[in-house]
């Protein structure tokens, strides 16, 4: 019998479900919650403002940051803007054609109720984050400005430069920082999270490691929230951090919490390409490009040939010879279609060799037409500090003219290619975004609630924010509402003492392989394998093969590994060696999600299920559901999914189009 | 009190401060200019600013002024060597933006500092502090002129006095504009303003001082000019000193010397140097061309 | 194309706060140009590792230049020498001659102690950003957005204020080890934009007094944190902040 999952969506219509939830939630008083404590592991968009807003509210928190400041999160790299249904520019947005744009987007594999939810609370975030001072982008009346973005119609993205992640990072920070001040929240910078203590089956706090001393701590709560952020450095090279891990993740799944959709992985489609081997990262360059860059190849195979030789170069082919090939295939949408499908894209023309660069892995963004349309100093004022970024990497400004053929000037064009960039899978949530462990809660880039096999550009701010401002400080309460009258538990309760050492032992095995390969080393490898065999196009045979693979490299991971240095004070390759263990099981986990559904969605492309056109076919009747993964015990044991059908009642299910 | 104990407070002193020292070197400057062409005036100038006491209020003020500044000179330097931390960078590379008077503020204020007391001594010493003990001094204390003559006839004093003025004129070219920016007038746009007006306005204000050792030292500052020139006089023809006064652009007027005494022959001197009876004339002074006219006629 | 170059590295290592701290030198050959500079910095202690020996411990995140996380001194500049300020992760080897000795020291300053090598603590910003770096306001439902008109000119300002990434390079460079750069970014942001104007008064009085407490230097206006901002902070920001505290204090 399998296992059901109740993912406790309240009664009503879709667009009154948030409404009476609201409306009908447990709370808790204001005298019980000076009674309870939060841990919040994360700082980021949903991290910060959970804290903050727990904290406002009267709890006591206690919030977690690996870096040495809050602020340092990973959300502060997004650079596009976020969505809110405003509907500002009076080109006909509502809540209602949002909820539809990120379901739509998600390729019909998001949860409705949730959806909506975040359409709904979406004006609220930009109404919060405007009083804290976000100084997003106005026209010149003193209203704020809107840009569009991949995979909607009208323009409901708020910007603030190309730094809008960073601005309502600060933002959330900010707050947060006042409720430090106001002694509500405690913050611990430079803390790991290793795992989580569960105490009569609900989570009851966290082992943490102070990675300064290296030192492992105990931190008891009623509720943990982690908002760590998604598993893009399994692939060792993606747009993350390199300082983003799964870790917390991991050990959440470990002790039972559902891991939903590992195989949703997004590719961003304008990321600079691979240059070598010693390449720690890749950069993403805004998806806003995309607004007045037009994406070419070559349409002569010769041409192709010729640039990846290093004879030709992309200024000297004329017009009719490129091939602007998401214009030519999605008319409706262009250069602006979601980004799986313009990755995928991508990925079609190079696979057919008219890849662009020395690799033969790129493609061109061209700002020839902009250029000449608007002139130059109207696309610097847009994109001035994204030319200036790129160049300082590639040695070549887009913004330079570089030859004039019958009289049409064209400029030196990007070169661009997809890279992992985010994960839409994570920890499972119900609609009140607990997991299914009672008392641990999973927000933002972490869960993996609200879009589906894909996301839309500057969704990712918005649910961040959603989550931790606006969804979460309430629904925690209702878990909340019954706790305040057990007194709080001690770090000494003998639970404590077993999770603490667990994590040592686990550490101090790490520490006594005494192998030969250093982390990254092996990282890399993982990075390989799971690129080529769990990457943008998938197959069975690929991905049983992709298993196997990471097999074996557990295998050289848990007897070849080096880490200098011993187990006292900072010791940064063995934090990189805990991560890199927790990556290879979700290497695995990963591909056991991608082997397991077969037909193509969104960011998970079977080659196995695509049409003629070599679009993504979906199997709606098949694999209509959540599939939730849970751990087994052990890292070698596969794990069992579990489904959580979807069920839709305002939207009907349709094959995505962007072509008309 | 916020002046004292914060950051800000404690900057906007010494802007205060520093800015009241730059009027002051205006109008002392200015002073200094009646000098070079008028002794009189200037030693009328003295005479005011001698031992009134309104003049000893004044420097009273000015003194503290300077004690305020230099205190909190001290003081920040302090505080700021202590934040730097006790670890030096092996390697610095200062970037071209950054004046090289603005990272050594103190060592120039410390140059203007020992200049500034050499100065007191050279002059005020003499002048006002001598005035107020009573003490008799030559030459006398309201005699301005005398001191700027005795003192800038020396080349070791005027090369010490031009090196001094070169630090201060350093130390104002950061010290105006940053005055101006502590007390947060300034912005993206004034800021480049203010460093102009500042590097103008203090560079004048230092060439002010400039001129008067220098051309105290090669004697040629017109007021020096007339008496320097009627000296010479005093052996020539009539048409030879008209032509050298000419050539000095001294007025006739400018040109005119103490009347010569021959006590002797009744007062009347004949030619330069000998009296009317013929015999070599007594007195110490030089005759004048006035005189010699006036003789004639 | 890129190619490659050799050079000598003189890295900083200090074991914590309290020890004294030395160059440790290593010659790194055929590192090609368009590595970043942190990659050549992984490349060094992948060499470190092979050889059993404690990798260099430096902060590095985000490699995209906004997080504001890598803090390296390298030859004498925060960051390193770019044209328009950049990040040290922003920073590529191209940059550099062959032959060169590069030194690489961490950021040295009273407010930011060592823990170890060339990473260092920033939790001082923090302190400061707590004690009033922003405005007071529930979560919850505040007014429209647009009910509040903002000048695009005021907002364009404010958004360059924000644009600090409290990387401290403005600290490093300061002969004083002066915060006021970073300081009067956020008091600048925030004073230019009418929701920040109720606690201007109060932000920039607390800010200034937490920045004295922890000690940090005073401002002598030498400009040398502007010129190494890697995101282009001016010291406008710094005459908008005194002048911000002079009137609240004048007001009280």
């Amino acid at each position: 019998m399998a296992k059901q999952i109740n993912s406790r969506i309240p009664e009503g219509p879709v667009a009154e479900k948030w409404t009476n939830y609201k409306a009908h939630q447990r709370l808790v008083n204001p005298k019980n919650k000076l009674k309870l404590d939060v841990i919040v592991v994360g700082t980021g968009l949903a991290g910060a403002s959970a804290a903050a807003s727990l904290g406002e509210m009267g709890f006591n928190v206690l919030n977690f940051c690996i870096q040495d400041s809050p602020r340092r999160a990973h959300s502060i790299a997004a650079q596009g803007g976020i969505n809110a249904a405003k509907n500002y520019q009076n080109d006909g947005d509502s809540v209602y054609r949002l909820f539809y744009d990120t379901v739509k987007g998600g390729d019909y594999r998001a949860r409705e109720a949730n959806v909506y939810r975040l359409a709904e609370v979406s004006n609220n975030i930009i109404d919060q984050c405007v009083a804290q001072g976000v100084p997003f982008a106005r026209e010149y009346g003193g209203t704020l400005a809107n840009r569009s973005f991949g995979g909607a119609q009208v323009s409901r993205t708020f910007y603030a430069k190309g730094q809008t992640g960073q601005q309502l990072l600060l933002g959330a920070y900010s707050a947060l920082s006042a409720q430090v001040q106001a002694g509500k929240v405690k913050l611990y910078t430079r803390y790991e999270m290793l795992d989580v203590v569960m105490i009569d089956g609900r989570a009851r706090g966290i082992i943490a490691k102070n990675l300064v001393t290296g030192k492992l701590e105990r931190f008891s709560a009623n509720a943990v929230v982690i908002a760590t952020g998604g598993y893009g450095n399994t692939y060792f090279l993606s747009t993350n951090a390199m300082g983003c891990n799964v870790t917390a993740a991991m050990s959440c799944y470990r002790k039972g919490a559902y891991f939903a959709n590992p195989c949703y992985v997004q590719i961003h489609p304008t990321c600079i390409p691979v240059h070598g081997d010693k390449q720690s990262k890749l950069t993403l360059m805004s998806e806003s490009l995309r607004n007045d860059g037009r994406i070419w190849v070559p349409k002569k195979i010769e041409d192709a040939k010729a640039l990846q030789a290093g004879t030709k170069q992309g200024w000297e082919i004329p017009e009719e010879d490129r091939d602007y090939y998401l214009e030519r295939r999605y008319p409706a949408f262009g250069n602006l279609v979601p980004r799986d499908v313009a990755s995928r894209a991508a990925k079609e023309r190079c696979d057919k060799g008219f890849g662009v660069n020395n690799t033969g892995l790129a493609v061109f963004l061209d700002f020839s037409e902009s250029i000449n349309r608007l002139g130059l100093d109207v696309i610097m004022q847009r994109y001035g500090n994204l030319f200036e970024m790129y160049e300082e990497i590639t040695d070549v400004f887009p913004g330079d003219m570089a030859n004039e053929i019958n009289g049409v000037k064209y400029y030196k064009p990007m070169m661009i290619f997809p890279a992992i960039h985010y994960t839409m899978g994570g920890i499972w949530v119900d609609y009140e975004l607990q997991t299914s462990i009672p008392g641990l809660f999973a927000i933002g880039e972490c869960n993996f609630s609200d879009h589906g096999a894909n996301r839309l550009g500057a969704s990712a701010l918005m649910q961040g924010l959603a989550d931790g401002y606006f969804v979460l400080p309430y629904t925690i309460q209702n878990y909340l509402a019954d706790q305040a009258i057990w007194p709080r538990i001690s770090t000494d309760h003998e639970e404590f003492a077993k999770v603490e050492k667990a994590t040592e032992e686990r550490i101090q095995k790490l520490l006594n392989i005494k192998g030969k390969r250093s982390v990254d080393s092996i990282h890399k490898e993982l990075g390989h394998i799971c690129w080529e065999y769990i990457g943008m196009g998938r197959t069975k045979e690929g991905l049983e093969t992709g298993i196997k693979k990471i097999d074996e490299l557990r295998k050289e991971f848990e007897t070849n590994l080096f880490i200098p240095g011993g187990r006292d004070g900072l010791n940064v390759e063995l934090d990189k060696a805990i991560h890199l263990d927790d990556f290879i099981t979700m290497g695995k986990l990963i591909a056991y999600d991608a082997l397991s559904r077969n037909e193509s969605c969104g960011g998970h492309f079977r080659e196995e299920y695509q049409t003629e056109e070599g679009e993504a076919k979906r199997d709606d009747k098949n694999y209509f559901y959540v599939g939730c993964w849970e751990y087994q015990g052990s890292d070698d044991k596969a794990p069992e999914l579990i489904k959580e059908p979807l069920e839709y009642e305002a939207i009907k299910v349709q094959t995505r189009n962007y072509k008309n | 009190m916020w002046l004292c104990n914060s950051s800000i407070g404690k900057k906007v002193i010494m802007s205060v401060t520093g800015l009241a020292l730059i009027l002051f070197l205006t109008f002392h400057g200015c002073m200094n200019v009646v000098a070079l062409f008028s002794k009189e005036a200037y030693n009328t100038i003295c005479e005011l600013l001698g031992a009134n006491w309104y003049a000893v209020a004044a420097t009273v003020a000015l003194g503290a002024l300077c004690a305020l500044h230099f205190v909190y000179a001290f003081i920040l330097t302090f505080q700021n060597r202590r934040a730097r931390g006790s670890n030096r960078y092996a390697v610095t590379d200062k970037p071209e933006k950054v004046e090289w008077a603005s990272q050594n503020m103190l060592v120039l204020g410390i140059i203007v500092l020992l200049g500034l007391l050499l100065h007191l001594y050279n002059f005020w010493y003499n002048m006002m502090f001598a005035e107020l003990m009573g003490w008799e001094v030559t030459p006398a204390p309201a005699d301005g002129f005398g001191y700027i003559q005795q003192t800038f006839s020396c080349w070791v004093y005027v090369v010490i006095y031009v090196i001094w003025l070169l630090a201060i004129w350093f130390h104002l070219t950061h010290g105006f504009w940053s005055a101006i920016q502590t007390l947060g007038w300034s912005g993206h746009i004034w800021f480049k303003r203010w460093r102009i007006i500042g590097i103008t306005y203090v560079t004048i204000v230092m060439l002010m001082f400039l001129a008067v050792p220098v051309m105290f030292f090669t004697k040629t500052a017109p007021s020096l000019c007339c008496a320097q020139q009627t000296e010479q006089c005093c052996g020539m023809e009539q048409h030879e000193c008209e032509k050298a006064c000419a050539d000095a652009a001294c007025t006739d007027e400018a040109c005119a010397c103490d009347p010569c005494t021959c006590d002797s022959c009744d007062g009347n001197c004949k030619l330069e140097g000998q009296c009317e009876c013929g015999e070599a004339c007594p007195c110490e002074g030089p005759c004048t061309c006035q005189d010699k006219k006036d003789s004639e006629g | 194309m890129a190619k490659n170059i050799s050079f000598k590295i003189r890295y900083w290592k200090q074991n914590g706060p309290k020890d004294k701290g030395h160059f440790d030198e290593r010659e790194m050959k055929d590192i090609p140009d368009d590595t970043s500079f942190l990659e050549m910095l992984d490349i060094l202690n992948e060499q470190l590792v092979e050889e059993g020996k404690e990798p260099f411990v430096f902060d590095h995140d985000c490699r995209e230049g906004i997080c504001g996380m890598c803090s390296l001194y390298v030859n004498g500049t925060p960051h390193g020498k770019t044209e328009r300020g950049a990040t040290t992760c922003q920073l590529y080897m191209r940059r550099f001659k062959d032959g060169e000795t590069i030194t690489v020291e961490p950021w040295r300053s009273a407010g930011f102690p060592v823990i170890k090598d060339c990473m260092v603590d920033r939790g001082a910003f923090d302190k400061i950003i707590q004690a009033g770096g922003y405005t007071t306001v529930r979560t919850g439902a505040p007014q429209d957005a647009n009910a509040i008109l903002i000048p695009k000119q005021d907002a364009d300002e404010a958004m360059d204020c924000a644009s600090c990434i409290g990387c401290g390079a403005c600290v490093a460079a300061c002969k004083n080890g002066s915060a006021m750069l970073f300081v009067s970014s956020k008091v600048s942001q925030l004073a230019l934009l009418p929701q920040g104007r109720p606690e201007a008064a109060k932000r920039a009085k607390a800010m200034v007094a937490k920045m004295d407490e922890l000690g940090f230097g005073n401002c002598t206006n030498t400009r040398a944190c502007e010129a190494v901002c890697p995101k282009n902070e001016t010291i406008a920001n710094i005459a908008r902040l005194n002048r911000e505290f002079i009137k609240a204090k004048l007001a009280d």
